[in-house]
């Protein structure tokens, strides 16, 4: 039953009895016959249920409209979770229903717009890490170049300083100044390790996709690195699993990242130590490769910069401190990810995703697809 | 082996003056040219077997250098030097004809067993100049 039914109902009965109360005022009780008088109870009756009628009904309605209320500053306070029972079928609970409707839609659009915010986030965190790769590449490879010119000279110089030496006769101070010559061409080479992996980074901001074999390419890298495992007697322990699915990136720029890390893995582990090389795929958007050494491991103070530029811990010379920026850089800039973890006296693992299709973003590399 | 006649080609006056005396120690009979114009007048008078051309020369582009001393007509062999060691450049100067590619700064027995080696091939295979990795990079 409509409300406005039961309303007119009340009304109804109201009028009725307001009538007839006037028409018995206007008679007098007195001159009633005893039917009459029987009708006059029976209209009080009548009346005295009008009200509580009434009185129900304004009483669920006030209590319907608190129930809205209540549900609509829930939802005004974030909280959409709690659903009160509608009631009957009238025009309130169709109101509600057509508010739950409405509550629901707005969730979802909420929902979705959280989605979409959060993605623009992450894209425009992304964004910004290439670009200052990108950026950072264009600096790198100026300073390469206008370094490299100079260096040259000062190669060539020292060099010409120590043919003369060599081939004068028996001069005072000639090994001095051969020694000196050799100690300054050394150094130019340790700057020249230096300009050359700072043009490869420059390279690197330029992506070529193709659809590979994580796996092949790793036992690849291995074999490229049989001498410094032979050396080391190194035990390197395989666990890649079979049958994964291709990825699409950049082969020859991963190639250096698992050359790097591989390599300083084999580095870091004592003579005989081991280092296993675990694939796996991580969930639907890709697959994680994890190189774990039994090396001595990093203290948090250098693992706290280990990605940083110029940041190295091996003796002067033999790093750049470049290595692991690098592959730091490549594998963010492929859609991946890069950590490490490590455990003084147990070991270092690094641990590199890598997703099935690169999306590369502020990217305008002539290879690079989209 | 005969020693090849070798023209260097570079901006960097200090750089050239300074290896062309480093060549001379080691019996190469050497010239060096500082100036994109000087070049080519130079190949043809001087006819050099083996010339260091450096790309990043000034107010030309090397590439171009390097195709017009190839549709020169003679068949001297061009080492290519570089102060960028970049797959672009590496590929577009395989393909413009550069016997060899290197990286500055170059050590001093590497640059001459590269001299020897290029000079040896253009005996061999004056019309096809195979590019070849100074790095290991891959193709």
């Amino acid at each position: 039953v409509k409300i406005r039914n039961k309303l007119l109902f009340a009304f109804g009965l109201y009028l009725m009895v307001s009538l007839s109360l006037g028409f018995i005022a206007y008679q007098g009780l007195d001159t009633l016959t005893n039917t009459q008088r029987l009708f006059f109870y029976v209209l009080i009756a009548v009346a005295l249920l009008g009200a509580v009628l009434t009185i129900r009904l304004a009483a669920r309605i006030a209590n319907s409209i608190r129930n809205l209320d209540r549900a609509m500053k829930k939802i005004a306070t974030g909280d959409s979770e709690t659903r009160e029972d509608s009631a009957q079928g009238d025009e309130i609970a169709s109101l509600e229903t057509s508010f739950r409707e409405m509550e629901a839609r707005l969730n979802n659009t909420v929902s979705s717009l959280e989605l979409a915010v959060r993605n623009l986030h992450e894209k425009q965190e992304q964004l910004v890490a290439s670009e200052e790769l990108a950026s950072l590449g264009r600096i790198a490879a100026g300073v390469a170049h206008e370094i490299n010119n100079p260096l040259s000279i000062i190669n060539e110089k020292a060099g010409l300083i120590g043919d003369i030496i060599r081939s004068a006769g028996d001069i005072p101070q000639k090994d001095n100044i051969e020694t000196t010559t050799k100690s300054i061409i050394a150094n130019v080479k340790r700057c020249r390790a230096i300009t050359h992996q700072l043009l490869g980074f420059a390279r690197h901001m330029i992506v070529t996709l193709e659809e590979f074999d994580l796996n092949s390419l790793i036992e690849e890298v291995i074999g490229f690195l049989d001498r410094e495992i032979t050396e080391k007697r190194a035990h390197i322990e395989q666990s890649l699993k079979e049958g994964l699915p291709p990825v699409t990136s950049d082969r020859s720029q991963l190639q250096q990242v698992f050359l790097n890390i591989i390599k300083n893995a084999v580095d870091a582990v004592p003579e005989e130590g081991i280092v296993r090389i675990t694939t796996d795929s991580k969930n639907k958007t890709g697959l994680a490769v994890s190189i774990q050494d039994n090396g001595y491991g990093i203290h948090q103070k250098v693992l706290d910069h280990i990605f940083e530029p110029f940041f190295t811990t091996k003796t002067k010379g033999k790093g750049t401190g470049l290595g692991l920026f690098i592959s730091h850089g490549i594998v963010k800039q492929l859609g991946g990810n890069l950590t490490v973890e490590s455990k003084i006296g147990h070991g270092t693992t690094f641990k590199i995703e890598v997703p099935f299709r690169v999306r590369l973003l502020g990217r305008k590399g002539e290879d690079a697809e989209t | 082996m005969p020693k090849p006649k070798v023209l260097i080609i570079d901006d960097e006056q200090e750089f050239a003056s300074t290896l062309k005396e480093r060549l001379i120690f080691r019996d190469y009979d050497t010239q060096a040219v500082f100036r994109a114009e000087d070049a080519l007048s130079s190949i043809t008078e001087e006819h050099p077997e083996v010339v260091l051309l450096d790309l990043g020369l000034e107010g030309v582009c090397g590439m171009d250098m390097l195709r017009a001393i190839r549709s020169s007509g003679t068949d001297c062999a061009v080492l290519v030097l570089t102060g960028v060691a970049d797959e672009h450049v590496f590929r577009e100067a395989g393909e413009a004809g550069a016997a060899d590619i290197l990286v500055k700064p170059i050590d001093i027995d590497i640059l001459v067993e590269r001299i020897n080696r290029a000079y040896a091939e253009t005996d061999r295979r004056r019309t096809h100049f195979p590019t070849r990795r100074t790095d290991g990079s891959r193709e």
